[in-house]
């Protein structure tokens, strides 16, 4: 199992380290063009360009730049030259080339919500879609069944872009019966942040439950005509022991694979969610940054994502084996 | 001075009202925003006549909040650094105060007034230009009470040459520093501040190699806003920055809002702009463009006294223009933006060819893909109407969507090889693109290829001279309230280098370059305001470098609660100097 686990993260470094490279070579082989951003819509003569680009360490060879920006990390550095360098101490992810700010800073501050929105709609849409899909795994053919087929089906044509907006519009603008989406600090005001939270955590649970009730239902039903189920019935269990005890653990695994890879991709911002409710997370903030040939942000929020996903997947592989004794980690 | 790049939005919802602005599209949306023949163009209060403190808004009370709805935080507030547009607005309106300001019009289409805020006057010059003196008023004080120096100005523009300074305007760093060598006081320690001094606590001497009549201007950006040494720290003053306007820091969390209150230390006896109504006026910074229609249109609760920074969003636009209640609330009018399609004069040699290209474009494609007649309106002058001395003409009369047949009668026994348009390879460059390709190819009078060009490289492109692009669509606003600011930057000839150009049609008379040049140099700049617009009458009936297209407007929405408001002409955004919040 340790051997297994240290294996597994090795691998997720090495998965990281090349997605920081490839971000890096993309960022300068595409359309970037920070300082001309920085200039507006107007041809920047040459001197501020290069005042500009010097200013935010631009004239350096990609190499060198990378280097420093991951050596950075690890280290800290000093970003600028002479008087004016900022001391950016480890783990230093460089400063927004907007605003000057240390991009660690920044992060922090969108952290939280990205984090909210994850923890919120996810234990929502994994109450409601396992429960849904195993209620109606076993009334199969009954009108739960149908109303949960048809609810994954329209879960998962619906986007939340669409879905948000018109939520928005209708139960905040309209009828008002709604709290305006918006994000408080749990800690300032807890109800505040219950109930500014509560209408991205229903859209975008509602959406993703689809999905589980969907995988649920499936696992389910196939798990029911197994062997050791028929097994287990015959020995005279209660059909609640037989359902709960045998079949759901037996089909949690793929539940559970699901779950950890949607929270891991929630943690590192979720972009469409947060920019249809306006929630200023990780993942407005990137496409903030992409939008502004902002670097440094661009780096942080992907490397973000990556390192979430990636840990996700290795905490998920290490489930299986708590989960299905039949699993052997090696 | 940058427009706000609008931020990405997701809006399923905006399809089908899009095309809202297809309906009527006439030209009575511009009246009252050309400025009238026998008012002045621009005032330039060199004597200190404006009256302190500024006199009071009628109607207006103390109390309440104001509350700013904006999709994003600034991305500086660090004075030097303050470039865009809303930045400005509201930095200068609430809390960085600048040696000259301007006294925005409350009217549309009367004068703009630039005057001195802290100093005395617009500034007094006695060689023509080359040197200006400014003395500051009694009175003036920091948040922290500490009365405001001459040494304290110099300092705040010291670090405008430098990396604070970097993102900032760079007129004046450029007139008095050609080769820019300082670097700024916090890095060239001790050394003085090119072209700048401070003689004793009260006065601002700046002195120039060549004399330069916009400098009362170019002092309006908040490169002059004080800052005093012991304060500044670097990075963290974007957001500890000590206030000299009637609003100072409250509580400020990036990203998120911030949230400023009544600097005690701000006296309206020496302010000849500002008021201090609201007690309190909070940015939220979270609120995107469909968000802060929504709230505004509703304008429940604290949103009563909202101000929305956007224009409003495409798909209310129709809702908004429809309702009298909701148009009542909508702060709208003429902004200085003014978009073009140059011509490359090198390529496009014969005049009557240019004029038929002028006839060919259809102005109403291109206002229904801006979203409208609300926020977009045909142009057919050079200059923006907000520009002191813009002079209302057409010089080529013709329908919205164009006057093919008399293009044809232009081109009888020309031929002209198929032309290229060059564009910026984005949503927005591709539908320009598209409605110049339909709009030049009817009837077949011209050919048109159409050259994409990757957004990192499109300025440095169009910019270099000799270029292969013969059209080329642009847009400009005026950095400064003066003819100069457009007509001198966009159609200088004597200014084409080989690279970083701004006249894209390469346009280049002799005439016209050294009218030009006597309008620069002319110290009175109220006169000069005239010349422009007679100038750019001539430009455009005589040589026709550009085709102009539209003007752009801007439509935005206040608040039920929200008094004293009204558009500034020269940022595009609310003006908030005379704002309160009615009971």
């Amino acid at each position: 199992m340790l051997r297994y686990l240290i294996k597994r993260s090795l691998i997720a470094v090495i998965t990281l380290l090349m997605i920081s490279i490839t971000t890096f070579w993309l960022f300068f082989a595409g359309s970037a063009n920070p300082a001309a951003q920085m200039c507006g819509a107007k041809a920047c003569d040459a001197a501020k360009i290069e005042r500009i680009n010097k200013s935010l360490g631009l004239k350096d060879p990609i190499h060198e730049q990378y280097g420093r920006f991951m050596s950075g990390i690890f280290t800290g550095r000093e970003i600028g030259e002479g008087a004016d360098a900022i001391k950016c101490p480890a783990p230093c992810l460089g400063v927004s080339f907007r605003t000057s700010e240390p991009v660690l800073d920044i992060i922090e501050r969108g952290l939280p919500v990205s984090a909210s929105i994850a923890v919120g709609s996810a234990v929502i849409s994994v109450l409601l879609g396992v429960s849904l899909g195993i209620a109606s795994a076993l009334k199969r053919g009954g009108w739960l069944d149908k109303f949960s087929i048809g609810f994954a089906l329209t879960g998962a044509s619906l986007q939340i872009f669409f879905l948000g907006l018109l939520l928005q519009m209708v139960l905040v603008y309209q009828l008002k019966i709604w709290d305006r989406p918006r994000y408080v600090p749990p800690s300032e005001d807890f109800l505040g942040w219950l109930s500014g939270m509560s209408l991205p955590w229903v859209t975008l649970g509602v959406l993703s439950a689809a999905t589980y009730a969907r995988f649920a239902r499936a696992e389910m039903l196939e798990i029911l005509s197994e062997d050791f189920v028929r097994t287990a019935r015959a020995k005279g269990l209660t059909p609640r022991a037989v359902n709960i005890k045998h079949a759901l653990r037996a089909s949690l695994s793929s539940i559970v694979t699901i779950f950890g890879l949607q929270l891991g991709g929630l943690l590192g911002g979720a972009a469409i969610t947060e920019t249809t409710f306006d929630m200023p997370g990780i993942g407005k903030l990137a496409v903030k940054a992409v939008g502004d040939d902002n670097l440094p942000i661009v780096m942080a929020t992907v490397l973000l994502a990556a390192f979430f996903v990636v840990l996700f997947n290795v905490i998920v592989d290490a489930m299986y084996a708590v989960i299905d004794p039949r699993v052997k980690l090696s | 001075m940058r427009h706000r790049v609008r931020a990405l939005a997701i809006s399923a919802l905006a399809i089908s009202l899009a095309a809202a602005g297809c309906s009527k599209t006439t030209n009575s949306d511009n009246k009252g925003e050309g400025a009238d023949s026998n008012k002045k163009a621009i005032v330039v209060d060199k004597e200190g006549k404006t009256p302190v403190p500024a006199p009071e808004v009628e109607g207006a009370r103390k109390g309440g909040q104001l509350l700013i709805l904006q999709d994003g935080d600034f991305e500086h507030l660090s004075p030097q650094q303050i470039y865009v547009g809303d930045a400005i607005n509201y930095g200068t309106g609430l809390f960085h105060r600048t040696l000259t300001a301007y006294k925005e019009p409350v009217k549309q289409g009367d004068a703009i007034e630039v005057v001195g805020d802290l100093a005395t006057n617009a500034g007094v010059t006695t060689d023509g230009g080359k040197t200006w003196k400014f003395t500051l008023r009694d009175g003036i004080k920091f948040e922290d009470g500490s009365p405001i120096t001459a040494k304290d100005v110099v300092f705040g523009l010291g670090l405008s040459y430098g990396k604070f300074g970097v993102q900032g305007p760079q007129y004046l760093q450029a007139a008095a520093d050609p080769k820019r060598e300082y670097q700024g006081p916090t890095v060239d320690k001790g050394k003085p501040v090119p072209g700048v001094k401070a003689e004793g606590d009260k006065t601002v001497v700046i002195t120039l190699e060549k004399p330069e009549q916009a400098v009362p201007y170019w002092l309006t950006y908040p490169i002059s806003t004080p800052v005093q040494e012991s304060k500044f720290n670097n990075e963290k003053y974007e957001t500890e920055f000590q206030s000299s306007g009637p609003y100072k820091i409250k509580e400020y969390k990036r990203d998120s809002h911030l949230i400023l209150d009544r600097n005690p230390n701000w006296d309206p006896k020496t302010d000849p702009i500002r008021h201090q109504y609201p007690d309190t006026v909070k940015f939220d910074f979270s609120v995107n463009r469909q968000n802060q229609t929504q709230r505004v249109m509703a304008s429940t609760g604290e949103d009563a006294a909202a101000i929305a920074v956007s224009d409003v969003a495409q798909e209310n636009l129709a809702t908004v223009a429809a309702d009298p209640e909701l148009e009542k609330r909508v702060i709208q009018g003429a902004t200085p933006y003014a978009n073009y399609i140059n011509m490359n004069y090198d390529r496009i040699k014969d005049v009557d060819v240019r004029r038929a290209l002028v006839f060919m474009y259809d102005k109403s494609a291109a206002i229904k893909n801006a979203g409208g007649n609300k926020v977009a309106v045909p142009s057919t002058t050079l200059m923006a109407p907000v520009v002191p001395g813009y002079k209302k003409y057409d010089a080529y009369p013709m329908g919205e969507s164009g006057d093919v047949a008399k293009a044809k009668q232009l081109m009888t026994g020309k031929k002209v090889e198929k032309l290229t348009y060059c564009f910026v390879n984005t949503t927005n460059g591709q539908k320009a693109a598209a409605i110049v390709k339909a709009s030049f190819e009817r009837d077949n009078v011209f050919q048109v290829a159409l050259k994409p060009i990757d957004r990192k490289d499109y300025y440095t492109t169009i910019g270099k001279k000799g270029n292969d692009c013969d059209l080329v669509g642009s847009g400009w606003g005026q950095d400064w309230p003066d003819g100069e600011s457009t007509l001198g930057v966009l159609f200088d000839g004597t200014l084409i280098k080989d690279e970083g150009n701004n006249n894209y049609s390469y346009f280049n008379e002799p005439s016209i370059n050294a009218e030009l040049k006597k309008l620069r140099e002319m110290t009175d700049r109220e006169a000069a305001a005239k010349a422009y617009g007679e100038l750019d009458e001539k430009i455009m009936k005589e040589f026709v470098p550009v085709i102009p297209t539209t003007y752009t407007r801007h439509y935005s929405l206040i608040g039920t609660k929200v008094g004293g408001a009204f558009l500034s002409p020269l940022y595009s955004q609310v003006n908030v100097t005379r704002i309160f919040v009615k009971a």
